[in-house]
């Protein structure tokens, strides 16, 4: 449940993290840390789940030790790389829609986060998140320029091409198991999934495909992929 | 959803249906910009979030494999061509039949059925009779039709029509409203198994 009283959402933090170096410190009217739902169609602000006290935390204990140096500093660098990672990974997939360019965004943000901990240029510890969000948004521009140009080669090798691994070190989806879930949604249901997913459709597109509203596109989805997870999660 | 490193619950995590608004690039700029705050500060909700792009790159992969069998519409046919799937076509009209068969490379083995549809109708589709051997499962129901050219276009796996036995397949597509059932068309299916290209 959403806090009662809980204000609309106005907008996210928007400020490049090379601006907040430039002035020292970031914009003072960007929100606070990431918090959102709907509630009654208005998306809300949430209290997500680790507080800002641990990240800011964690980026006083990188500030304060030597680069890659054993003990407390080293291993809240590790601790930063598990914790955030995942959700680097995620922005880029979503962004770029390419797991190797994900993947290298992982790898460039951490970096840049890294640098500027053990150089004293998060001024606010606290919006740790924040800072590496707009790291993300900053360093995405210029992956999807990149991919773009490697999807184009991409395109004409892509059946010679193992699939990617859903993530490394990370858990997998079971291919036989997903088979038989989408065999057994109704065939409305599988053709939203199939338009969502495969042919990167969104529920305009999708409805204008199947004559029907957008508002009914999203109700299927929403059942169909209810289902599966149900189906892939739950007890065989 | 169980991923490596179990995140802290999350005390306010964000619908199902947000999430994947937010996959599909459908929020507002500022609801987009507010999810991915949370999603970065959130490693619940990132988890919840990275299994369905887990999904969605599973199922591209089966999709595109063959292994799903499906309703098509255009936008999905011409992606499935785009990605050099490998379809044979097979196409029948209400009342009458073809030969059908699965060649080698075949991924899909794609059927039209053509008939005469009507707007706003619930189309179900029904195997009527199937070669042995093969378990064409339960009645398609409300699939996808294409009313203005009159057409319900659907796939099955290369890999499971190609060692089918010679024999017949009927299907029907049936309309369903308040008032019952009608028979929209029925459609045969003659299936021989695959003797080589043709000269």
């Amino acid at each position: 449940m959403c806090r009662p009283g809980a204000a609309r959402y106005a907008g996210g933090y928007t400020g490049a993290p090379r601006g907040q170096l430039r002035n020292g410190r970031p914009a003072r009217d960007t929100p606070g840390r990431g918090e959102a739902c709907y509630r009654d169609g208005v998306l809300e602000r949430r209290e997500p789940a680790e507080s800002a006290a641990d990240d800011a935390e964690l980026a006083r204990r990188i500030a304060a030790g030597r680069p890659g140096e054993a003990g407390a500093a080293g291993e809240a660098e590790a601790e930063l790389a598990r914790r955030f990672a995942p959700r680097i990974r995620l922005f880029g997939l979503r962004r770029l829609r390419d797991p190797a360019a994900a993947q290298d965004l992982v790898q460039e943000v951490l970096v840049t986060t890294l640098e500027a901990l053990r150089a004293g240029r998060v001024h606010e510890p606290e919006r740790l998140a924040s800072f590496i969000l707009g790291t993300c948004r900053m360093t995405v521009a210029n992956q999807r320029r990149a991919a773009q140009r490697q999807a184009r080669l991409l395109a004409q090798f892509a059946r010679d091409l193992e699939p990617e691994p859903d993530r490394p070190g990370g858990a997998t989806l079971d291919r036989d198991r997903l088979a038989d879930c989408l065999a057994e949604l109704p065939a409305r249901d599988r053709t939203v999934v199939a338009l969502t997913f495969y042919a990167e459709s969104g529920a305009e597109a999708i409805a204008a495909e199947l004559e029907t509203s957008a508002g009914h596109v999203r109700v299927l989805r929403h059942r169909a992929l209810a289902r599966l997870h149900d189906c892939l999660e739950g007890p065989r | 959803m169980s991923a490596g490193r179990a995140a802290r619950a999350c005390p306010a995590s964000l619908p199902l249906a947000t999430l994947v608004e937010h996959w599909a690039g459908e929020l507002a700029p500022a609801d987009e910009a507010a999810v991915e705050e949370h999603l970065m500060a959130c490693g619940a909700c990132a988890e919840r979030a990275a299994w369905l792009g887990r999904l969605a790159a599973a199922t591209r992969e089966l999709i595109a494999r063959g292994r799903v069998p499906l309703v098509l519409t255009p936008a999905l046919l011409a992606r499935l061509e785009r990605d050099g799937v490998r379809i044979r076509r097979h196409a029948v009209e209400a009342g009458g039949q073809t030969r059908c068969t699965a060649g080698p490379e075949d991924d899909l083995i794609a059927v039209t059925l053509r008939a005469p549809l009507r707007a706003g109708e619930r189309v179900d589709l029904v195997y009527l009779e199937a070669p042995a051997g093969l378990d064409l499962g339960a009645r398609w129901a409300d699939v996808p039709v294409d009313v203005a050219r009159g057409e319900v276009v659907f796939v099955e796996r290369g890999d499971a029509i190609r060692p089918l036995p010679a024999g017949r397949a009927r299907l029907a597509l049936l309309g369903v409203g308040p008032a019952g059932e009608r028979t929209i068309g029925e459609f045969t299916l003659l299936h021989t198994p695959w003797a080589g290209a043709a000269p």
